[in-house]
């Protein structure tokens, strides 16, 4: 079995194993790509996962490989959205991508990215070492707006938008990407200057902002 | 005959005036129809719709005010409010007031408003304000690119207002389209194929349920959409939804914005100059960390000595002892005694009656009503809405809420909410209308319990300074110590009780502006009327209440019923037990009982301290209670007022005790 469909297959089960138990006749009744018993065994041979009970669960080797894959999926979903990619080509695309990045890439992207945490469906994308690392020391190129101090300039480059009504209220006040703000002061309440407006807010607002620092 | 009645009502025209907070609609309003409507740089300061007949010709158009707007698509109660009147009023033109210098983001509610489908026409209003921005707008590529008319003006200075009056008159419609892509087009068109004739476009009607906009169900319910046809577009729009990574509303929103970007580049030069520096320095000081409180307290200072001092003391001293006791009343009382023959109306009238015993205290509309009414709440109202006006028209409202977001955090509100606690300083009625431009209901409820229960309204809290000012410092601290304390453990209980979350904090903060001093009088001046309108003739109704049920002898028993909580449990004198009732029909009122009290040295200082609490506690006043059953309901107001009447009583219970027990002076 080709190591493409290893990760494929060890990827989907991540995926249900968060969603709850996963039943081996579960797997089986999958289409596309379809999942075999027999690749199953070739995996529980190979210490990636195991077989108890009519469930399947992810053995360590195997969990690893499926957290990088998945990481890479949503981390190139991300990318694309930052590069405008049409949506009917990216789930696609991503599918490919995801195999194809070798790890130091991977982290090249997510630092660009400013180490996002979820994707643009909301969904939590795991943290690489790169992350933890970021977290210690290297500052990123793109960073939180809360991040910005007071004085300084960014271009907003992307905005989680999990929550709806949060997301609307920011885009009537002119939030989008590509826009220049300036933080004006971070204490009591955050003041950020958009266009010729102040505008006041909390900290939590401004945390679905991801801006690159300018100046 | 006839025929003349009918062109003239054909002309008559429905003008509504929409745009952001703060852009000078209401202003645009007042020149428009000549009836001036508080202006003001806090969001939300116009809740109630005014509405106008304009003079600007002789069609007598109806111009409506809408609340301002960040977007059609609503997320607050004010923002549904415009849009319901763009929906069912049916508006023959609408005026798009802009703030010039933010036209970027102005221009997506333009977009909106086309979509609409209404007759538009622009006002770039605060014009000057964008040309010192280096802002500079050419009128005639936004005008071919929008396919509307768009005229510069500075409202405050009438400049540009009979070019914007002509335009009125000619709207012109739109045929600007924007296109959303494929996939919502497809979308659009199948919404469409299901929906009514409307009153708007069905085009802004199929966006906004895209946009996953609730609130406008209802609309179209009631133009007659069927709960089947809703449910198919239900699927519709999740079947888009499914082709895009992100939420429709921000795909349909940043479309919208692309187009209004595109329109700004072709139309607008900004040269980023930087803004009046001295102004900009002073708005940044008044929220920093460092110069922010020091300012807050400054500003506290200066509006207790102004509302405190010269109002509540000179100015009633001056009323009450000078005008009314010196002069009016003696005059009063002896032309009553002369003319009126009957006893009984004389004692209604001036509180006395010829051979009237010497102990006997009456309720007179005159000597009670009036006086209280003009001498001592009209000047405090009259100072406080002065002073309220400067921080309005100045800027200085909004910089409060940053300031103050983080205490009002704890109670489960956000800085938003200091507009309706300030304003409750000046009317608890007006507060409670003004709760609307909190986001969600919970915070709507909160505030309002708030106010009912600890913000004193300006003529009590004149009286209450008054009061305490005479006593110490020290006790007027203590009072107001308690009563914080009060809010804040009430506030945090009913933010943990009350289900939901608190709404973000996004405000907008406007310029730092010198207030022009002609604006803040008639603004003021329309709120005195305001006041003399709506309280005065409660005052009077409230004395004549007491007044007859006095005579009838109700109001010993009531008395009798409250006295073992007044005196017992408060350790109130029983002349007490009438200024809480009267209380109860203005709270200021009462306040100003008990200080007639004070007055006639009846109270001790500790009793003084006691029933100023309580009475800062206790139930709102009628007007207030009758709004909050307005905008709550029965149930929930209340709720609200069976929960404070006993707390108040409670915690001067607890508070005449500790006194006594303590051996407290002040």
């Amino acid at each position: 079995m080709d190591a493409k469909k290893t990760e494929e297959i060890l990827e989907f089960i991540l995926r249900k194993t968060d969603q709850g138990d996963v039943r081996i006749d579960g797997l089986l009744e999958r289409k596309e790509p379809p999942i075999t018993l027999e690749a199953l065994r070739e995996m529980e041979h190979d210490g990636l996962i195991e077989m108890k009970g009519g469930m399947v669960s992810l053995l360590k080797p195997g969990r690893d490989i499926a957290t990088r894959i998945l990481r890479c999926h949503r981390l190139a979903e991300r990318l694309f959205d930052v590069l405008d990619m049409s949506h009917d080509h990216r789930e696609e695309a991503a599918c490919h991508f995801e195999h194809l990045i070798p790890l130091e890439a991977s982290e090249a992207i997510c630092t660009l990215l400013g180490h996002p945490t979820e994707c643009q469906h909301g969904k939590p994308i795991p943290p690489g070492e790169c992350c933890k690392r970021a977290q210690r020391e290297v500052q990123s190129i793109v960073l939180g707006l809360a991040d910005l101090r007071a004085g300084e300039r960014g271009k907003i480059v992307y905005m989680t938008t999990k929550q709806h009504q949060r997301m609307d209220k920011l885009t009537s006040f002119g939030f989008f990407p590509g826009v220049e703000v300036k933080v004006h002061q971070t204490s009591p309440a955050y003041v950020v200057q958009i266009g010729n407006t102040d505008i006041a807010m909390d900290r939590e607002v401004l945390l679905n902002i991801f801006v690159r620092k300018i100046g | 005959m006839n025929m003349k009645i009918e062109i003239n009502l054909k002309e008559k025209k429905k003008v509504a005036l929409v745009g952001t907070p703060n852009v000078g609609k209401s202003v645009i309003f007042g020149v428009l129809t000549g009836t001036y409507v508080t202006v003001s740089n806090y969001p939300g300061t116009t809740v109630e719709v005014e509405q106008g007949v304009s003079r600007f010709d002789r069609h007598q158009d109806v111009v409506i005010d809408c609340p301002g707007v960040n977007s059609l698509v609503p997320q607050s109660e004010d923002e549904r409010v415009t849009r319901d009147i763009l929906f069912t009023e049916r508006p023959d033109v609408v005026v798009h007031v802009i703030d010039a210098k933010n036209i970027r983001r102005n221009l997506v509610i333009t977009l909106q408003l086309i979509e609409m489908g209404f007759p538009l026409t622009l006002a770039l209003n605060m014009h000057d304000e964008a040309v010192q921005a280096g802002v500079h707008i050419d009128g005639r590529k936004l005008q071919g690119a929008l396919g509307v008319a768009a005229t510069a003006t500075v409202a405050v200075e009438r400049e540009g207002m009979p070019l914007l009056m002509q335009n009125i008159r000619a709207p012109l419609t739109s045929r600007l389209r924007i296109d959303y892509g494929e996939r919502i087009e497809a979308a659009i068109a199948k919404i469409d194929a299901l929906l009514p004739e409307l009153p708007v476009s069905k085009r802004f009607a199929a966006v906004a349920l895209l946009m996953d906009d609730r609130t406008v169900r209802p609309l179209l319910l009631k133009a007659g959409a069927g709960e089947a046809a809703l449910h198919r577009i239900d699927g519709i729009v999740s079947a888009a939804q499914s082709h895009f990574g992100k939420p429709l509303s921000y795909v349909i929103s940043q479309r919208k914005q692309s187009v209004s970007d595109g329109i700004v580049a072709a139309a607008v030069t900004d040269r980023c100059v930087q803004r009046s520096p001295a102004r900009e320095r002073i708005g940044r000081m008044t929220t920093s960390r460092v110069w922010g409180l020091p300012i807050l307290f400054a500003v506290l200072a200066v509006m207790y000595l102004f509302v405190g001092v010269i109002g509540a003391g000179w100015c009633v001293d001056f009323l009450q002892n000078t005008v009314f006791g010196g002069w009016v009343m003696p005059w009063c009382t002896r032309f009553v005694l002369a003319c009126v023959p009957w006893p009984f109306a004389q004692d209604m009238l001036v509180g006395t009656y010829a051979g009237a015993p010497a102990d006997h205290v009456g309720y007179g509309l005159i000597s009670m009503g009036v006086v209280y009414a003009v001498a001592i709440v009209l000047p405090i109202v009259t100072f406080f809405f002065l002073f309220f006006g400067l921080l309005e028209d100045s800027g200085y409202l909004p910089r409060l809420a940053v300031m103050s977001n983080k205490v009002f955090k704890k109670v489960g509100l956000h800085g938003k909410a200091v507009l309706p606690m300030v304003l409750g300083l000046g009317c608890g009625t007006m507060a409670v209308m003004t709760t609307r431009i909190l986001d969600t209901r919970r915070e709507r409820i909160l505030a309002t319990l708030l106010l009912a229960l600890g913000v004193p309204c300006s003529a009590q809290l004149g009286v209450i300074l008054a009061m305490l000012g005479a006593i110490s410092g020290w006790a007027l601290l203590f009072v107001l110590g308690v009563v914080f304390l009060q809010i804040v453990i009430v506030g945090y209980v009913g933010a943990r009780i009350l289900p939901g979350k608190t709404s973000d904090f996004v405000l907008e903060i406007p310029p730092m502006r010198v207030p022009a001093m002609y604006n803040i009088a008639i603004k003021t001046l329309s709120r005195v009327k305001w006041f003399l309108t709506e309280a005065v003739p409660l005052f009077l109704i409230a004395t004549f209440v007491l007044f007859v049920i006095d005579r009838i002898g109700v109001l010993a028993r009531i008395q009798g019923l409250l006295r073992p909580a007044v005196v017992h449990v408060l350790g109130l004198p029983e002349r007490a037990t009438e200024a809480f009732l009267i209380g109860f029909f203005r709270r200021d009122y009462g306040a100003a009982g008990l200080y007639a009290l004070q007055r006639a040295g009846e109270l001790s200082h500790q009793q003084v301290v006691v029933s100023m609490t309580v009475m800062t506690l206790f139930v709102p006043c009628l007007a207030m209670l009758l709004v909050m059953i307005k905008e709550h309901g029965w149930k929930r107001a209340l709720t609200i007022v069976g929960f404070v009447f006993p707390f108040a009583i409670f915690v001067g219970g607890v508070m005449n005790f500790m006194l006594r027990y303590l051996g407290l002076h002040f």
